[in-house]
Parts: C-alpha cells; structure tokens; sequence
C-alpha cells in the first residue's frame, strides 16, 4: 500500500503493482492506478489503513503527517518511508522499495537507467552557459523552490543556476525581485489545475511585468517535475532541452 | 476641547502623528529588495531607469493600500474600544475578522473566482457582524458584555468554518488562502487602493459624526441618554461602521492583527480619551504603522516576503506588553 503519488509510480515501474492493496488520493499515473481503492491523501486515514491488513506501507519522508505514520508502526505495520529530497534521495528510494517488495534486481535495472540519463543530461549541460532561472511552485502568491529543495535539484541538474539558491524552502518572492532580478528563464509547472493560474499571473499578476514578462518560459508536467519518483527524471530531460535548446548547439 | 485636554502627554500630538506618517511613507518608498534612491525612485532616468519606474509603480500602491487599511483597522478598533468602554476590544476581538476570512475562504472552495473574494469576505465581515449583534441584543438593548461574548462565540465558530475549509480544499487554493489569511499587500495596485477609498470614507465619515456622541457614551450611557444622545442608535452606527472598516480592510489585505489594538492605545496616551482627537490620530498612527510593518516584510527576508500579519503581531506583541506593563 503506498501513501504518496511517487510511492505509486515507483511500485509501478518496478512491475510490482499486482502486490498493491489500495494507494494515496492522488495516485493518477500510470492509468492503471486509478482502478485500485484508495485510503486518503497525505493525511490518510490510520484506521481504514489498519482495517486493509497491508504487510507493508510506503509512506514519504516529507508529505505524510508523522500522526499517521506512528499509528501504523504503534499498530504493528511496517512502515517504510522513503525520503525524496534529491534526485539521488529518488534513486536511492527506488532500491530501498526494490529491496522490501523482492525485486532488487529490477530496482538495480531502474536506478542504474535513471543514472545514466542524468550523467547524459549532465554531459549536455557541461560547459554551456547557465541561464538564470526561477521555478515557481505557485504563482499566487509568487512562491519558488529555494536552495536545498528537491526542485532547486532538479533546476541546478538540468543547468540553470537557481536564482534563489541562496534562500532555503520555499521563499514567497516579491513582485519587485521578480520585475527587477536578471531572471531569463521562468520554469513553470504545467497541469490542467494550475494553467489558469499561470495565465493569469502572466497577464495581469506578478509575472506580468519588468524582466519576469520577458524571460523565456519553459512548462514542465507538473506531476512528474514535482513528485520525486521516476518520472522526474523525464522532467529533467525536458528542463534541459528547454534551458539548452539542441539546435543551438548546446549554448542558448 | 475643554472637556478632554488633559490625559495626553504630547503636546504637539498632530505633528508628531504626521511626521511619523511621512517618515514611514519615505521608508516604505525607499525599503525593499532592491535599493533606489528617492530621487531615482521619483524621476525613473539614470542607469536603471527602467526598473526605477517599475519599482516606484509597484511601492507606490503598495504604500497607499497599507496606508488606508492600516487607518481603516486602527479607526475601526478605536471605535470599538470606546463603544465597549474597554481598551483591550478589537475587530478581531469581536469576530468581524474571523467572519471575513471565513467568507472568503468559503467563497474559494466554491469555485467562486479569486478575484471575488474580497467581495466574500466583506459579505463575512457584515453578516458576522449582524449575527453578533443579534446575540447580543437583549430587550432590545445592545449588551456590551453579552457583545464580548459573542464576539468569543463568532471567533470559535470561524475558525471551525476556516479549519473545515482548510482540510478539503485544493493543494492550490488552500496555498494561496493561507497567505491571504496571514495578512498580504502583494498585489496592491491603484485600482484596489480606488476601489477600498469608498468603504474606508463611509466607515470613517460615521465614525467622525459620531465622535462626540462617543464621549458622551464614554461618561456612561445614562448620562448620556439624559443629554438627549439616542444611544441604541448611536451605538449601532457605530458597531456597523466599525465592521464596515475591517471588512473592507480584511478583504483587501487578509487578517492583519495588533494594529485596531495598538494604535488606538498608543494615540489615547499621546493625545488624552476625546475621541474627536482620538480617531484622527488613530488613522495616522494606522497608517504609519502598517507602512512600516510592509516595509519592513519587504526588507527583512528580501528577496522573500514575509506576511505582513507575521510582523503585525511580532512588532505589536511585544510593543503592548510594553505598554500594559508601564501602565499605572
């Protein structure tokens, strides 16, 4: 049973989804997922959790209210958390699950394919100029992924040089910072909730002016740039293609 | 004026409140993420001409809403400390705040655009401010106590609406009512300082009419419906105009606490209790205040913001113990 969408897509990706009992609210991907009963968000619910007698619950480090996960473990249930911090959290995440549902090897499979594509977008981006860029994980109130998050991971990853890497959390910029600092890239997160949102910050809100309204955007499926499972790794790719595009040769 | 001129330990109270509100004013100009002098603030050439003017068209606004719905929250305290004869009541006290936010909040989860909301909460603030009213209405007379008590009532009750509100909504939209609950200028423009003036004039021209009637009241109702004042009407305008200054401000700014309780205090020991004194001083001194509490939000974690509500409550707590303690 797993608590967090990214739990989810990796149970899935290691091909062990037929041991899967019920799964988090917002468990969408991949399609199949949709199907299996589900136990609540990140504050899921202890008492339909226990009354599912999973031998073993997936919760994330970060997201699940520790409530929930100290109920399970008082209960008797093995809990394993999985913390995605970074991107090598995700990797290591992936063997960690591997090992307790009995497909390491598969696990090795994923995360060594995973790492591969990162050394490949890290060789693309090596020696290319860094655009300055902010990601944004919500734009009302303007709040972006300061240094130390997963996301600044990410951005930094794909080769940009995180304008807000000096600020830990995530810090809700002021409009002035985001009319005036050197910003060339806006990374956006794309999903059918958000889009509204973003248009309209760019329109008339805190993107609408000064250098913000001028850097290039780039949109990347939300739920796979925010959620630390495999298919961050796509977002990745798609980040750096966007920061370095191929037709120029690597450089902006 | 002979009646009330002593209890102030100002002597010039009008100067002092109005310098205080120019030297936050310039503050407010001058503080933020990125450093510009006035003079390249005010005429936008030089090297950086360009974001001169962006930044003087985005602190400008800024300045005059935190300017309005600081005087709107000091007025509106000032009136109903004097109305409850007590210097520790306050909107918020009183559950007009708590109304607004709910409003909102509940506005949000229906789907209602984000940019209704201000007017959601305002419907809040009112009709949490009739419902007090009427629980503490008692043979047909408003009963201070009973409205202290359900002012309490209103606060409990909000706070289970915004809790419940909290819990089911979108990752998204609870994101971005948190911030609007801990109280933010960020989006401040001319059109919305255009669009508070309205409701802040009403409220605070009730409030001037009946700043005499105020006084009266304050001597002790008896006395006061003896000297011919109608004092149901009399407080009841005011609790409305009262409410009418917070809604407004709640819905323009978000909950933004300290200041309906602070200022006013801080004016009575300036300048003495007649009210006529007493109100215009509590909006400078609101205004004053809220300036330099948005400056300084800008300032202090720049490039971040801190919410302005945060520092409402970081610099007045301390501030009023202050106060309470010199207190004799």
């Amino acid at each position: 049973m797993t608590l967090a969408p990214n739990l989810t897509e990796i149970v899935f990706a290691l091909g062990a989804q037929d041991r899967l009992l019920a799964v988090s609210d917002f468990s969408d991907y991949p399609p199949a997922a949709r199907t299996l009963p589900r136990v609540g968000g990140l504050d899921a619910s202890a008492e339909r959790i226990v009354s599912l007698h999973p031998d073993l619950v997936l919760a994330s480090h970060d997201g699940n209210a520790r409530g929930v996960v100290a109920a399970l473990e008082s209960a008797g249930i093995p809990v394993l958390t999985v913390s995605g911090e970074s991107l090598d959290a995700v990797l290591d995440g992936i063997r960690q699950v591997g090992r307790r549902l009995g497909r390491s090897q598969e696990a090795g499979r994923l995360s060594a394919e995973l790492s591969a594509r990162r050394q490949a977008v890290r060789r693309r981006v090596a020696g290319t100029p860094r655009p300055s860029a902010i990601l944004l994980v919500w734009p009302d109130p303007p709040q972006a992924a300061g240094g130390g998050t997963f996301l600044a991971d990410v951005l930094e990853e794909a080769g940009a040089q995180n304008l807000l890497a000096g600020r830990g959390g995530w810090p809700v910029v002021s409009s002035e910072f985001l009319a005036t600092a050197p910003i060339d890239v806006l990374v956006l997160p794309e999903s059918a909730e958000t889009r509204g949102v973003y248009e309209r910050a760019r329109r008339s809100g805190a993107l609408s002016r000064g250098t913000a309204s001028r850097a290039r955007v780039i949109q990347v499926d939300e739920a796979a740039l925010t959620r630390p499972g495999p298919r961050v790794f796509d977002a990745l790719e798609a980040l750096a293609r966007g920061l370095h595009p191929p037709a120029a040769g690597g450089a902006r | 004026m002979t009646a009330a001129r002593g209890g102030g330990s100002l002597r010039h109270p009008w100067v002092a409140g109005i310098l205080l509100l120019v030297g936050c004013a310039l503050l407010g100009l001058l503080s933020g993420g990125v450093r510009l002098s006035l003079a390249a603030l005010w005429s936008g050439a030089g090297p950086d001409g360009e974001a001169a003017r962006l930044i003087a068209s985005l602190r400008a606004p800024r300045v005059a809403l935190a300017g309005l719905v600081g005087a709107a929250l000091a007025l509106s305290g000032a009136a109903m400390q004097a109305l409850l004869k007590n210097p520790l009541a306050d909107p918020f006290l009183l559950g007009t705040s708590g109304g607004a936010a709910a409003g909102a909040a509940l506005a949000a989860l229906c789907g209602v655009s984000p940019l209704l909301s201000p007017g959601a909460a305002f419907v809040g603030a009112i009709g949490s401010s009739f419902a007090v009213a009427a629980l503490a209405r008692r043979g047909g007379r408003l009963d201070l106590q009973r409205l202290l008590l359900a002012g309490l009532i209103a606060n409990a009750f909000f706070s289970a609406v915004l809790l419940g509100v909290f819990s089911v909504a979108t990752a998204g939209a609870a994101r971005t009512m948190l911030f609007w609950m801990m109280g933010s200028l960020a989006d401040a423009s001319f059109g919305r300082v255009a669009a508070l003036s309205p409701y802040a004039a009403a409220g605070a021209a009730v409030l001037a009419l009946h700043a005499a009637r105020l006084n009266l009241l304050a001597v002790g109702e008896e006395n006061a419906a003896a000297l011919g004042v109608d004092t149901e009407r009399a407080k009841r305008s005011v609790f409305l105009a009262a409410s009418l200054l917070t809604g407004a401000a709640v819905a323009f700014a978000g909950i933004i606490g300290f200041v309906g309780l602070l200022v006013p205090h801080a004016a009575r020991a300036a300048a003495g209790n007649d009210q006529r004194r007493l109100l215009p001083l509590s909006a400078i001194g609101g205004a004053a205040l809220l300036i330099a509490a948005d400056a300084l939000s800008r300032a202090v974690f720049s490039p971040a913001e801190l919410p302005i509500g945060a520092v409402t409550a970081a610099v007045g707590a301390p501030l009023f113990a202050w106060m309470l303690l010199r207190e004799p």
